[in-house]
């Protein structure tokens, strides 16, 4: 394995942290935009969620859906400090956090773990960029919230364009934390090979978008640019921080309730598995 | 509830120099945990995987073999005209052994001198000589340890 000392690397590596070569100016993340891609309430979301999941939970439990689409109902609060200190300490080369304890990084055992998604597999990004089969009225759609009154059907059935059109929205902005404001189609293609059975391992697509957002972050902290609205699964890196933070704040996990800040009077309980 | 619920609910007030301090100078002790997946009876985790079953059921080894070999992550799988290039990320779960129960090893950067970080891919056929090199070097990786 070469040589086993691995102190000279670490050292040289240590100096290449944006903590070290950028100039730690607050500044340089723009104060309005920087972070504002963040999974908020949407009017609509959680009736949705509910009425689809009367009918798609079987299907979710065997994708390995089931848990990460219950996360998006969570009203996690954007820990935005948090988040910018961490920014400083990654390292593009080895895809990790230099904390002074050692080594940390997001892994796969990670995304596994927290969000329940199927990491087994391998997937060529060129077969997601065929063409989908369905497409998006983009001019009716003014928002989310319209976006789901003009998918979302009245019965109780769920189509399978109806269930198409929902992941794509939950992919695009719990998942993914997209900036686009307004329903695009990115992930339909996505959407509908999840939905034919293949076996998509979208754990590791997650995980490749969470080191590419953070290299992206740490070029722009590297070359001490003012870092503009960069997308990607922030919400990924937050709950990852959180859980290696816990004891700080809370010693036992299990005491600890899930934050939901979605209404519930006006619906029945989530159906289960 | 599972680790992703539970971790959502967590709220660390601090201030950014407080963070960074936490960062640069060591977690304080009692609050360093580096395999923080002990088995939580509670927790409604996933019936298919639990570290403390990897070498009693094939699935859980499955998925054990895919959290601890490295590999290639895809990036940019969105349509669009303005998106950037698909890519890859490496994935080298060795450095950071600790966070997944095991002893910690030197680091080691398996592709390093074998596929450039983060190369563009232009085609289908680029990406499967990579994910078809991905499959073979493993042994070869892993040879010298």
């Amino acid at each position: 394995m070469g040589n086993p000392d691995p102190s000279r690397v670490i050292v040289a590596e240590t100096n290449r942290v944006p903590f070290k070569e950028s100039n730690l100016h607050p500044g340089l993340w723009d104060k309005r935009t920087a972070l504002r891609n963040w999974p908020s309430i949407i009017l609509g979301w959680r009736n949705w969620l509910i009425k689809v999941a009367t009918k798609k939970r079987v299907d979710w439990t065997t994708r390995n859906l089931d848990q990460c689409i219950s996360l998006s109902l969570s009203d996690i609060r954007k820990n935005e400090l948090m988040l910018k200190a961490a920014c400083f300490f990654w390292s593009n080369s080895y895809n990790a956090f230099l904390f002074r304890q050692g080594l940390m990084s997001p892994t796969l055992a990670d995304v596994h773990m927290l969000t329940g998604l199927n990491i087994v597999g391998h997937i060529n990004p060129f077969s997601l960029l065929v063409k989908p089969t369905a497409k998006l009225d983009s001019t009716k759609t003014r928002g989310w919230s319209q976006y789901i009154i003009n998918h979302k059907a009245d019965d109780r059935s769920v189509s399978g364009r109806e269930h198409t059109t929902f992941l794509n929205m939950w992919l695009d902005i719990y998942i993914f934390c997209g900036q686009a404001c307004s329903p695009i189609s990115n992930y339909l293609t996505l959407v509908e090979r999840i939905s034919s059975n293949s076996e998509i391992p979208l754990g590791k697509i997650l995980l490749g978008a969470l080191y590419n957002l953070l290299n992206r972050v740490s070029q722009h902290l590297m070359e001490n640019k003012t870092i503009p609205t960069i997308t990607g699964p922030w919400c990924l890196l937050h709950l990852w921080l959180n859980l290696h933070l816990h004891k700080l704040v809370a010693p036992e996990l299990v005491n600890l309730s899930f934050p939901s800040k979605y209404p519930e009077e006006q619906e029945e309980k989530l159906p289960k598995g | 509830m599972s680790f992703g619920e539970t971790t959502s609910a967590i709220i660390i007030d601090a201030s950014i120099t407080n963070f960074f301090k936490l960062f640069y100078k060591e977690f304080p002790e009692a609050t360093l945990e580096w395999f923080v997946y002990l088995d939580i009876l509670e927790f409604e985790l996933l019936a298919s995987f639990r570290f403390q079953n990897i070498y009693s059921y094939a699935e859980e080894f499955k998925i054990l073999s895919h959290l601890v070999r490295p590999s290639l992550l895809p990036i940019e799988i969105r349509h669009g005209r303005e998106k950037p290039p698909t890519s890859y990320e490496f994935y080298c779960p060795s450095i950071v052994a600790r966070q997944m129960g095991f002893g910690q090893l030197p680091p080691a950067l398996y592709f390093a001198d074998k596929v450039k970080p983060r190369e563009s891919v232009n085609t289908g056929i680029e990406y499967n000589r990579l994910l078809h090199f991905e499959q073979s070097f493993l042994p070869e990786a892993i040879s010298g340890w």
